[in-house]
């Protein structure tokens, strides 16, 4: 298959950036499923300015995770981060991020898979229902336990990477088995 | 909020979204290949992600001092059903926006389905043991 995806060690430079220097500016470790749900929990939140300008946390008194909020930000950074992705997602697409075409639809691999008809929104719909449940319940996704959390060793997320990288190579197994 | 402050987060998440995206991470056939071991390229990206992540926390201890990540009940068998919805779908929580700007309609399914997972998940909470406010 010909792509021009970006080369491994730019795409895990930049990433671990990412890793560092979220933390480093907003005083808060990095993790998308946490701001997702932030995003749910709108109205519950803080209000804006209260978190402002995140000083460096002291000893002994944690920041982000125990707070009210999901990630420790406010929301307008919480929505500003999220806009951001959106921002970054979309000038990759314009930027050989996205070799399948203006479609709409998924990878050809998904489509030989899973079929181009109607049940592929339920698939997708149920599986989304699992990544949003799973990652809520684990504390964490492919950014929070994935990157933020293995690259500050902490064990939970050691464990918890091994396990949804283990279960999701074996899933890709069964339905290569079983659907292809 | 001050516009400067601003770019706290708004320059991360572009960062994150452009390099999941140019990487081919929130391609389905990219990561369906990694994930059966067929292309070491997004495998090889995430552990020098990690392992340069490492470096960059001892780097910078004294600047961070974020709290420790919790190990609770739903740690393992979160991760398991994430994974599972990881593989079928061939996206997390952040390539499924990811997917959505690159005009890929369909993921908003997933994302629908992943809002309607953390709002099951905040509704059964209490039950299901994880801590409050944990991320």
């Amino acid at each position: 298959m010909i792509n021009n995806y970006w080369p491994w060690w730019l795409g895990g430079g930049l990433l671990a950036t990412v890793a560092i220097a979220f933390p480093l500016l907003a005083g808060a470790p990095l993790g998308v499923s946490g701001a997702l749900a932030q995003l749910l929990r709108w109205w519950k939140e803080i209000p804006d300015g209260k978190n402002e300008s995140p000083s460096r946390p002291t000893a002994g008194v944690p920041s982000g995770c125990t707070s009210t909020t999901a990630t420790g930000l406010n929301r307008t950074a919480n929505l500003l981060f999220l806009v951001g992705i959106l921002i970054g997602g979309a000038l990759a697409g314009r930027w050989g991020g996205q070799p399948w075409g203006t479609s709409g639809k998924l990878s050809p691999e998904f489509q030989r898979l899973f079929g181009n008809g109607i049940p592929v929104v339920l698939v997708l719909f149920g599986g989304g229902a699992l990544v949003g449940f799973g990652t809520r319940w684990s504390g964490g996704c492919t950014s929070g336990h994935g990157l933020s959390g293995c690259g500050r060793l902490q064990p939970p997320s050691l464990i918890a990477t091994g396990v949804f990288f283990g279960v999701a190579i074996a899933v890709s197994f069964l339905l290569e088995e079983f659907l292809s | 909020m001050k516009p400067l402050a601003a770019l706290r987060t708004l320059l991360p998440g572009l960062l994150l979204g452009l390099t999941v995206g140019r990487l081919g991470f929130a391609d389905y056939n990219e990561l369906h290949r990694m994930l059966l071991f067929r292309d070491g390229r997004l495998l090889l990206a995430f552990a020098t992600a990690v392992g340069l992540t490492i470096v960059l926390f001892h780097i910078f201890r004294r600047k961070l001092n974020l709290a420790p990540v919790a190990f609770h009940k739903g740690t393992i068998p979160g991760a398991a059903l994430f994974g599972v919805g990881w593989a079928v779908t061939g996206a997390c929580p952040g390539v499924a926006l990811i997917q959505l700007s690159q005009g890929i309609w369909l993921s908003l399914a997933t994302l629908t389905g992943i809002f309607v997972g953390i709002a099951l998940h905040a509704r059964f909470n209490k039950k299901l043991g994880t801590p409050a406010g944990s991320c």
